[in-house]
């Protein structure tokens, strides 16, 4: 049954301690196959199911669990997926696809320009994005279903067996539409995706289950490669309830290897200032910068290495501390949703029992250091932050076969649910970390004599201003002809077990009903911007270069105006030759804002905020001691 | 669409108070029992609880509720602001807007150094949220023992609908600005 070796889960302790609390283990019902559990990656993906009671994740056809969620589109068009697709991100970074999952579901001009630093070009494709490969359009959904397929076959060469069913997990801050991208996705490799689940609370339930936890609050704080999430749920009796989640699905690992790359693009830069920079440089720098981030969590010290890079060689020593000097910013921005979590499960740090890091990137130990700091404990050890979210898949994939009982999970919607009203405002109608399914009720009535429909914007998101949240479509509601104020339409707005939305319409007075198909948007400029980079894709890098070349000089612009404010005023703090050191930064980033390509305004940029990041703390921490002296502390 | 009755779900009497801690205790168990997956789970009745739950837990919707089901009139509309805590509140919009206004640009900030500026500006705001906080638990508090004395009345058959009214508005215009108020918090958190 296990041509790869033995089943991977094979403490023996955890078997005993399983029997005891939580199994009651039947036999899988044959009738209808058996359900695997995925976990959809940013990064990797892993796949597994039931066996005999124990959730096993399987080993791919090179005997990893890990499959790198790569897809590569090679020239002799033979699509490739995991660890041979990851072998050619350097040699083909325009047709080899990774980290798609933080497009999956988004349109075009939803996106942040900082986001779209990947090495192959994005287009817009219909209310979606699109990678142009050979003359082609290939959508975020196809690269995941090309994931899912894969795992499918690994899982099925296991289990002998055909699989059709599946459990997928997605970050819990995913909205309506990354959620259907993925079930589609799942569809669209042969697999009915029977839940939709949340990450944060998979892994909640791997640990609970594992460690036979009984009673307590469980916080699961996410960083995987590219999403973040945060959840804090209840554990009481196997009942694994979901109390607050928090997140952002931009948020991850990737964004770290970027700001190394940054750094490392700046100094090749002032090595051979004519080096030739090219896209297959980019895609080792990208690669190298990853490797050296792993190996720096381990060590105080790693080298880059670049052989060839433009006409010479490229080597450095990159510190720990540099790293983390690098890192802080991105990771300081997991703080804000932590707090809004808390608040929101109405609990204080200290009445939490557990805390369990998941995603790869939680094994960074600046990461640690911070939830050790955000959540004044430390965090629970024996969870496997690459496997934890996988096999908690899993155990809900036995829970919905039947072959894992006393053991339910109650999650949240993340995000409140929400329709347009009069003055452009959200007007709430499912308020976010409500418990799912869940349903609601809205009245509609016809506002001229004989209106014959009227258009409804379905929002999500927590902003009061209608424009500010995520718009899921519009939906056209229909009336009979009647006089104004008369007609009476019941919307029913359902959220099932998945975190999907389904809207059902209910004509009181002629008691006609009708499921309402939600339009998406397509934005008018995507289809401009369509047009414009239908005939290349250099143009549609152009434009991703253009739109962050606007977005670096605005943003230098704002901290050269900072800048000389603070050197106006606060002459009083200024150490010794201090004033100097900030002025010729200015004047540097000033200069290549002119002239300079990007990596030179981004390194000008960094050494600005370098400089002034003394002073800054100086001024923060003058603040505080006036406010403490104010109250009579000092 | 007919109205749910969250006191009859709930399986408590009709009052304007209910036990809530005993409430949210049987919360998750029963909840656990009528999900879906649970095998002989029900979608409506699982919605249901939780909808009946979260109504009696919310003083506000609880106190709507309970007026709209005595009433039969749906509970919309504009709460008339509570005359004796109106310059409270005033105090309080003051706040949240300028807070909300120093939390767009602290968003905004891309180094360090821009947020230093605003540091005096942080502090001083940050000083100025723990004694409205606390002055608007008070309130929480004085809602609560309200609503007990309320209990009292109505099991004894006192139907004082214009006290539960007011007791009512109160509890919104608390509950909004407690909400308020902690996104403030979150904001200006540095």
């Amino acid at each position: 049954m296990y041509p790869n070796g033995l089943p991977n889960w094979s403490d023996a302790d955890w078997v005993s301690r399983f029997d005891e609390t939580h199994a009651i283990l039947e036999s899988t019902a044959m009738n209808e196959g058996r359900i695997v559990g995925i976990d959809l990656g940013t990064t990797n993906s892993l796949v597994g199911a039931m066996d005999s009671g124990f959730p096993l994740l399987f080993p791919n056809s090179e005997g990893r669990r890990l499959t790198p969620s790569v897809v590569a589109y090679p020239e002799d068009g033979v699509v490739q997926v995991g660890s041979p697709a990851r072998r050619r991100l350097a040699l083909e970074p325009a047709t080899t696809l990774y980290s798609t999952k933080r497009f999956i579901g988004r349109s075009h001009s939803d996106l942040q320009a900082s986001e779209t630093q990947v090495r192959y070009p994005l287009v817009p494709s219909g209310s979606t994005v699109a990678v142009p490969v050979r003359g082609q359009r290939v959508g975020m959904e196809t690269v995941a279903s090309a994931v899912l397929s894969q795992l499918k076959t690994d899982a099925e060469k296991i289990l002998q067996e055909p699989v059709s069913r599946a459990v997928v997990t997605v970050p819990a801050y995913f909205n309506d539409a990354q959620r259907n991208a993925t079930k589609r996705a799942g569809e669209a490799a042969g697999l009915q995706v029977v839940r939709i689940l949340n990450e944060p609370t998979a892994a909640a339930l791997a640990f609970g289950v594992q460690h036979s936890l009984k009673e307590g609050w469980i916080a699961v704080y996410d960083l995987g490669g590219g999403t973040f999430d945060i959840s804090i749920l209840k554990v009481s009796a196997g009942v694994f309830e979901v109390k607050a989640t928090c997140g952002n699905t931009c948020l991850g690992g990737d964004d770290i290897d970027a700001r190394i790359v940054e750094r490392l693009t700046a100094e090749l830069f002032a090595q051979q200032s004519s080096a030739a920079l090219d896209s297959l440089v980019q895609a080792r720098l990208g690669e190298e910068a990853e490797r050296v981030k792993i190996l720096l969590s381990e060590q105080a010290t790693a080298t880059v290495q670049l052989p060839f890079a433009g006409n010479s060689h490229f080597q450095r020593e990159l510190s720990r501390g540099e790293l983390e000097a690098l890192a802080l910013p991105v990771v300081e921005r997991t703080r804000k949703p932590c707090f809004r979590a808390l608040s929101d499960a109405g609990i204080l740090a200290s009445q939490l029992d557990r805390l369990i890091l998941v995603g790869g990137q939680s094994r960074m130990p600046l990461v640690r250091r911070l939830a050790v700091e955000i959540f004044g404990r430390e965090p629970d050890t024996g969870c496997n932050p690459d496997e934890a979210v996988a096999l908690g898949a899993v155990l809900q994939a036995g829970i919905l076969e039947g072959s894992v009982r006393e053991a339910v999970l109650l999650d949240v919607t993340p995000l409140s649910l929400g329709i347009e009203t009069f003055g452009g405002l959200m007007n709430v109608i499912i308020p976010r970390n409500t418990a799912i399914p869940a349903k609601a009720g809205e009245l509609f009535t016809n506002a001229v004599d004989g209106q014959r429909s009227m258009q409804v914007s379905i929002l999500q998101g927590e902003r009061e201003l209608a424009k500010d949240n995520w718009k899921l479509g519009e939906l056209q509601i229909g009336f009979a002809p009647c006089p104004r104020g008369t007609a009476r339409v019941g919307v029913q707005f359902q959220i099932d077990e998945n975190g999907i939305l389904r809207v059902l319409a209910r004509d009181t007075k002629t008691g006609g009903e009708q499921v309402l198909d939600i339009t998406a948007v397509v934005d008018v400029e995507d289809a401009r911007v369509e047009e414009m980079v239908a005939a290349s894709v250099e143009h549609a890098l152009e434009d991703m270069g253009a739109r962050r070349m606007t977005e670096l000089r605005l943003k230098s612009q704002h901290m050269i105006g900072s800048a000389r404010a603070v050197l106006s005023l606060s002459l009083a703090l200024l150490e010794e030759g201090e004033q100097e050191r900030i002025i010729s930064a200015i004047t540097a980033l000033e200069k290549a804002c002119n002239e300079a390509p990007e990596p030179v305004i981004k390194s000008a940029c960094a050494q600005l905020d370098e400089v002034t990041r003394p002073l800054a703390q100086r001024l923060l921490d003058a603040a505080y001691e006036k406010a403490l002296e104010a109250q009579g502390v000092l | 669409m007919m109205t749910r009755d969250a006191f009859q779900i709930a399986g408590v009497d009709r009052s304007p108070w209910v036990d809530s801690e005993a409430l949210s205790g049987a919360h998750t168990a029963r909840a656990a029992a009528l999900h879906p997956d649970s095998g002989v789970g029900d979608g409506r009745a699982f919605d249901d609880w939780n909808w009946a739950c979260r109504t009696l837990g919310d003083t506000k919707a609880r106190l709507d509720h309970l007026l709209e089901l005595e009433t039969g009139a749906p509970q919309t509309g504009a709460r008339a602001l509570p005359q004796q805590h109106a310059t409270f509140f005033f105090e309080l919009a003051d706040y949240c807007q300028s807070v909300g206004a120093l939390a767009r640009r602290l968003g905004a900030c891309g180094s360090l150094l821009e947020k230093a500026i605003l540091a005096t500006e942080v502090v001083s705001a940050q000083g100025r949220w723990l004694p409205l906080h606390s002055r608007l638990l008070q309130l929480q508090a004085e809602v609560e023992k309200s609503c007990l004395s309320l209990h009292h009345r109505w099991m004894q058959g006192g139907r004082d609908y214009t006290a539960i009214c007011e007791t009512r508005d109160l509890a919104a215009y608390v509950s909004k600005w407690a909400a308020e108020l902690e996104r403030c918090r979150l904001g200006i958190e540095v």
